[in-house]
């Protein structure tokens, strides 16, 4: 059953003068128990699409279906809040420092009123424990966490609830490398134990190809491969989806950076697509064809020629 | 959450301006002798036993009054104070918060209130509604809360911004108590600050509007109204000045020192 059921998503911002498209209308969903990794560069509308899911802000056009609700409609979470969590990028102002970190995480449940005071102490404490932190921070204020411990309270905040599906919104990218790998391990203990599915945003494909089971690949705001994690990693077929597979650099030897120059003027482009100025494949039959998304080998891929 | 220590001066600047509250609050009990009470015969007299700071030109006991006056500066600059924090505060985080076209008819008229000189608009308002403290109270809360206001829309737009906002929404809270839990537990620090800074010139202020005659007026002891009194006879009993004066000075530096005192404990820098 899905979970999650994202259809259309459209959002544009308006600048001083013209208007930003951010999503140009994506597809994806979720079913119970599985993680999606959203990947791209900075900007191409991985964060816009995590918010509006999370109703932090409001779509123009498209459909949420979360739960078997459409959430579209509503302007706040508080129907959903409890199923639907989420997990920021900067882990030390995810957290008021007013607050100790048992009021924080207990914050996470405080207003849907589902355990009593007592009860949602316990929890508090054990899943402050169950996040891998100590049991001498809890009445101290956030300030004194490291990036790492805060990125855990905010998991452990995510769970109070027992959210259906966590939202990881590029969760893992300013914590170093060990830390990454803790918060992978939380992620696969809570998909196995929990039954959690997550939408796990990051520009980091080796976390991704470690916890997810599908992958979407965003690039200005369409989402231009989505299938399953190991196809689309091991075998890329759109050729953004190749130069962003070829520009993880291995550890153990040295290699050339692949270079990102643009190959020709966008201003000649066909209409609708944004990676003509990129893309190595593009020739005359760009401007016949129609951009559209070709079902090739298992996977979902928008381009306009699916020949090559 | 651990508690903070206070240092010293802290605790020696609170109890000064607790002697200053109790000074002005015990006035009738401490004043050796009536503050209005005219006697020509002992008019501009020096220091005396029945007058320790000698007398005005109507024979009043200048320390009677100036402690008296205390009363009147000290708890009228504390109202006003108190007054423009809460209603520039309120209305400052509605406009930070609620953004959009409330946000910009509200900066609009902070901008407006702002852009007239205080002193000559307190003059104004205070001289349309009449002569007497409680119009000079209404006249510098209507200067006034514009400063508040702008401060705690513009601390607002920050800390609105902020991911623990987002993670607060996603939890489900309402606006109320987004605002009342985390955006004014955040930016009421450096108001405060502001606040207990602007108590002394708010002192001022008030001694400013009766030394020009339209604020308190006689025969009611005020700082500023018994420094303009005074002025006449500046040449030959300079007394009469600085009494009420090193009164204000005092009680402006004490307040002051206060305000950097609790900047420090809280601060806000960050």
């Amino acid at each position: 059953m899905c979970l999650l059921k994202v259809t259309g998503l459209t959002k544009t911002f308006k600048n001083k003068k013209d208007r930003v498209y951010a999503l140009k209308g994506i597809d994806f969903s979720i079913k119970q128990g599985e993680c999606l990794g959203l990947v791209g560069e900075s900007g191409c509308g991985k964060s816009t699409a995590a918010e509006i899911i999370a109703r932090l802000i409001k779509e123009d056009s498209g459909t949420i279906e979360f739960n078997g609700a459409y959430i579209t409609s509503e302007k706040r979470l508080k129907c959903v809040g409890r199923d639907l969590q989420m997990v920021f990028q900067n882990p030390k102002d995810s957290f008021d420092p007013k607050y100790s970190l048992l009021e924080s995480v207990m914050m996470g449940a405080d207003s849907y009123r589902i355990y009593s005071k007592i009860e949602l102490i316990k929890r508090a404490k054990e899943l402050i424990k169950y996040v891998g932190l100590k049991e001498s921070y809890m009445y101290k204020g956030i300030g004194g966490l490291s990036g790492g411990e805060c990125q855990k309270a905010s998991i452990a905040r995510a769970l109070i609830c027992s959210p259906k599906l966590i939202i990881f919104d590029e969760a893992t990218s300013a914590l170093d490398v060990s830390v990454q790998a803790q918060i992978i391990d939380i992620m696969r203990r809570l998909k196995e134990e929990k039954g959690v599915s997550f939408l796990f945003i990051t520009h980091d494909l080796a976390l991704t190809s470690s916890i997810c089971d599908n992958i979407a690949v965003m690039y200005s705001g369409r989402i231009v491969e989505y299938g399953k994690c190991r196809d689309v990693l091991c075998n890329p077929k759109h050729p953004y989806t190749k130069q962003l597979v070829s520009s993880v650099l291995p550890v153990n030897r040295r290699c050339d950076i692949p270079e990102f120059n643009a190959l020709r003027d966008t201003q000649y482009a066909p209409k609708g697509c944004d990676y003509y100025a990129f893309c190595p494949n593009a020739d005359e039959k760009c401007f016949k064809n129609v951009l559209h998304m070709f079902q090739i080998e298992g996977r979902s891929v928008l381009c306009c020629h699916a020949d090559d | 959450m651990e508690r903070k220590k206070y240092p010293l001066s802290f605790w020696i600047l609170t109890v000064l301006i607790l002697l200053l509250i109790l000074s002005a609050l015990f006035a009738p009990a401490l004043a050796p002798n009536d503050p209005n009470k005219t006697s020509l015969m002992d008019a501009l007299k020096g220091p005396s036993a029945q007058f320790p700071l000698g007398t005005d030109p109507l024979g009043r006991c200048l320390l009677s009054r100036m402690l008296y006056g205390g009363r009147v500066s000290i708890f009228s600059s504390l109202i006003i104070t108190a007054c423009v924090f809460v209603s520039g505060t309120l209305i400052g985080v509605f406009s930070g918060y609620a953004g959009g076209i409330a946000d910009a008819v509200l900066t609009k008229i902070i901008s407006i209130t702002q852009a007239f000189p205080k002193i000559i608009l307190a003059i104004a308002i205070a001289g349309v509604l009449g002569i007497g403290i409680k119009n000079t109270i209404i006249a510098l809360c209507v200067v006034e809360w514009a400063e508040y206001a702008r401060m705690a829309r513009n601390l607002t737009r920050g800390v609105k911004e902020r991911t623990f906002i987002k993670a607060a929404k996603i939890c489900g809270y309402s606006q109320f108590k987004i605002i009342f839990r985390h955006i004014l537990p955040n930016i009421i620090p450096p108001l405060i600050v502001n606040a207990s800074l602007g108590i002394a010139s708010m002192i001022m202020e008030v001694a400013s509007l009766s030394y020009l005659g339209v604020g308190v007026q006689s025969p009611m002891a005020e700082w500023g109204a018994m420094m303009n009194t005074g002025k006449d006879y500046i040449q030959t009993n300079i007394s009469l000045v600085l009494v009420p004066g090193a009164a204000i000075f005092i009680t402006a530096v004490i307040f002051n020192l206060f305000g950097e005192k609790i900047r420090d404990i809280l601060d806000t820098r960050n």
